[in-house]
């Protein structure tokens, strides 16, 4: 989960980086007052988790606390790359004499942490690695001794620095290198790192990715990082928050007539591509994981078919660890409970299960009055074919 | 021969007394694996005889391969025991564990030479001879093609058209969901051919990351048996994670397309969906 810019500054300023004065808020109104408190020229900065904001036109610069609240005013309220803005954070801007990149992530590949330096900071790492990939410094850190101050100051040095730049700049590097530790994170970056005319470093923006499968080490932050999610109030955002909120691994919507519910990511990209293949135009990919239980596809095909694009929906199971007993409970359940509703989903539903405990679960199907298919084309054959008659 | 799991691997079961644990406890030993004992911290002493810690229970029954059904908080610490006790075959099924403990993981086994397959995977099995895994066993038979895949299911979807085609499976090993390895595609395709009972290999990949064009690179100079593979995600939507951890296009990266290329240029066929693998596989052995 990427943090708020504003939250990364937070914990940024908790371990001793500097940041600029300033403060996240949600009104023009407030807007004014806190540039009247800083008394400088300030950054009105859209407080969103997509990437790419300063390009989108998410941040902007004011001489005055008027014009400060006219572009806050412009900002707040509106989206960004499909992302709602609420908030804006508000901070004096800093005077850059140099613009510095330091990030600290993990290597999938050497399975080690690394250090990544430049001094060509202020555009992303990609446009680095392209015009100027020499000047990109990459260190690897081994996890059991850690980030060493020698071994920092090696790279601050090869960044090109000297003297207390250097210094500091090697204690930049080590406090975000103990933010990735100590918060579970798999990216902390901080660019541009300004260097200021007293020598210092600051943290102009933060970008900090938390590893949500840590959740459970940082309860108190990733808490009250959800007080500040909102739920959408219908359409398609809405589903994808109830499906979020019921830990439905992935649910997304393609834009087509057909969902698919799958138990696993390689089976659901098959079924897709099969789908595809064969013609037929997929709405909503939704997978469960190869770990479901009859509450979870119960809860999966009522947000999918809520959905009034979807007018099949093709349900395609193979377990192992997924038990189709289990997996055809959950889909009688629903099946049972769809006929009392006064709006019935309109849908066409394919179901094809196969592996543990299939025949358990067929006969379940069956006495529900559900067919069910063994192979994955015919399944696939049918909802396409089902779908092009609408 | 087989890869990595035979007749005689002895087992051991972590997160044995759980519901998941329990079952597929069940289904192993009636498919003939030799689970020598389980471990569940605070649960010793059950019908297969339960321990505290993993060391008691090699000490007393012996064991050369483990089998984890503990969840992702704690699935890094059990492994971590696992290889401290002396295990070689360390197979983690947990989906959802914290990276930095993948990490800390891999590392140690890496210096202890200990191989982890996984997380999040289904596991392995060298059907008629044993099962380390939660596949679905009916869809498996003895026979020649070796099966490497990241996805548990899509191993068990091919699997299944090998097995009703007439040709069975040597060794099926799910290397796991990513984005962080313990054994990858080359070091699966290595053994593969080595391995004297392997006619054939079915390589099944998907988008994102690169290990699908190392892979192709590594098959191009040092695998000489027939190789097709299937690439999943070819329709996948840029910038959507698909479930895996690993399976993501990012900036037109680890696209289907790119990795199709490679395989096909190292050799290797390409189709569109399992079931034209076993016919394909055929024209080639």
């Amino acid at each position: 989960m990427r943090l708020y810019e504003f939250q990364a500054k937070e914990l940024f300023a908790k371990h001793g980086i500097k940041i600029p004065r300033g403060r996240v808020v949600d009104t023009p109104e407030q807007v004014v007052n806190i540039a009247k408190e800083l008394g400088v020229p300030v950054a009105v900065k859209a407080q969103v988790q997509v990437g790419g904001r300063g390009l989108a036109g998410g941040v902007k610069f004011a001489r005055n606390p008027e014009e400060a609240k006219e572009l806050a005013s412009g900002i707040l309220g509106g989206t960004l790359k499909k992302e709602d803005v609420d908030r804006v954070l508000v901070e004096e801007k800093i005077p850059i004499e140099a613009e510095y990149f330091a990030g600290v992530t993990i290597d999938y590949q050497r399975k080690a942490p690394i250090v990544i330096a430049s001094s060509r900071g202020g555009v992303d790492i990609e446009s680095i690695a392209l015009e100027h990939p020499k000047e990109i410094v990459k260190e690897e850190v081994d996890p059991s001794i850690g980030l060493t101050d020698f071994g920092a100051r090696r790279i601050a040095k090869k960044v090109g620095l000297e003297g207390r730049n250097m210094l500091s700049f090697a204690i930049t590097l080590k406090s975000l290198y103990s933010i990735l530790l100590g918060y579970d994170a798999t990216l902390v970056e901080a660019n541009p790192l300004a260097l200021a005319a007293d020598g210092s470093f600051i943290a102009v923006d933060a970008k900090i990715v938390l590893d949500e499968n840590a959740s459970f080490r940082h309860r108190e932050l990733f808490s009250e990082l959800g007080t500040h999610k909102k739920i959408p109030s219908e359409g398609a955002r809405l589903r994808k928050a109830l499906a979020e909120r019921a830990e439905i691994p992935t649910y997304i919507e393609l834009g087509g007539n057909i969902g698919i519910i799958a138990d696993g990511a390689g089976t659901g990209m098959l079924t897709l591509d099969l789908t595809r293949d064969h013609g037929g135009d997929v709405e909503t990919y939704c997978e469960l994981g190869g770990r479901a239980n009859p509450e979870l596809i119960e809860e999966a095909m009522k947000i999918v078919l809520s959905n009034e694009k979807v007018c099949v929906l093709l349900i395609n199971l193979i377990g192992g660890l997924n038990r189709m007993d289990e997996m055809a409970k959950g889909i009688t359940s629903y099946l049972s409970k769809e006929k009392g509703l006064k709006h019935e989903p309109g849908a066409q539903i394919v179901v094809r299960i196969s592996g543990t405990l299939e025949e358990e679960g067929r006969r379940i199907l069956m006495e529900a009055g559900v067919d069910s298919f063994d192979n994955i084309y015919e399944a696939i054959e049918k909802a396409v074919g089902l779908a092009r008659r609408g | 021969m087989c890869i990595l799991v035979d007749r005689d691997t002895r087992v051991i079961v972590q997160g044995i007394t759980g519901t998941v644990g329990s079952f597929q406890t069940k289904v192993m030993l009636d498919y003939g694996t030799k689970v020598m004992a389980g471990v569940t911290p605070g649960k010793g002493g059950q019908e297969v005889p339960v321990y505290d810690l993993v060391e008691d229970a090699v000490e007393e029954n012996g064991g050369d391969a483990v089998i984890s059904f503990v969840p992702g908080p704690f699935a890094a610490d059990a492994a971590l025991e696992d290889i401290a006790a002396g295990l070689g075959l360390v197979v983690i099924t947990a989906e959802g564990v914290p990276i930095q403990d993948v990490m800390r993981v891999m590392k140690l086994a890496a210096d202890r030479g200990v191989s982890i397959i996984g997380p999040d995977t289904a596991g392995v099995i060298s059907p008629g001879r044993c099962k380390l895994g939660v596949h679905p066993h009916r869809l498996f038979m003895e026979g020649g093609i070796g099966v490497i895949s990241k996805s548990g299911a899509l191993s068990y979807e091919v699997s299944k058209a090998l097995t009703e085609s007439g040709l069975g499976q040597s060794t099926v090993v799910g290397i796991g969901g990513g984005p962080m390895w313990g054994l990858t595609q080359v070091d699966a395709l290595e053994m593969f051919e080595g391995d004297d009972e392997t006619d054939g290999i079915v390589l099944l990949g998907e988008i994102g990351g690169t290990m699908e064009e190392e892979a192709a690179e590594y098959i191009r100079g040092h695998v000489s048996k027939p190789v097709v593979a299937l690439i999943v995600g070819r329709h996948a939507p840029e910038g959507e994670r698909m479930g895996h951890a690993g399976a993501i296009i990012q900036h037109g990266r680890g696209l289907a397309d790119g990795k199709i290329r490679a395989l096909r240029s190292a050799g290797v066929h390409v189709v569109n969906g399992p079931r034209e693998i076993p016919n394909v596989m055929k024209r080639l052995l």
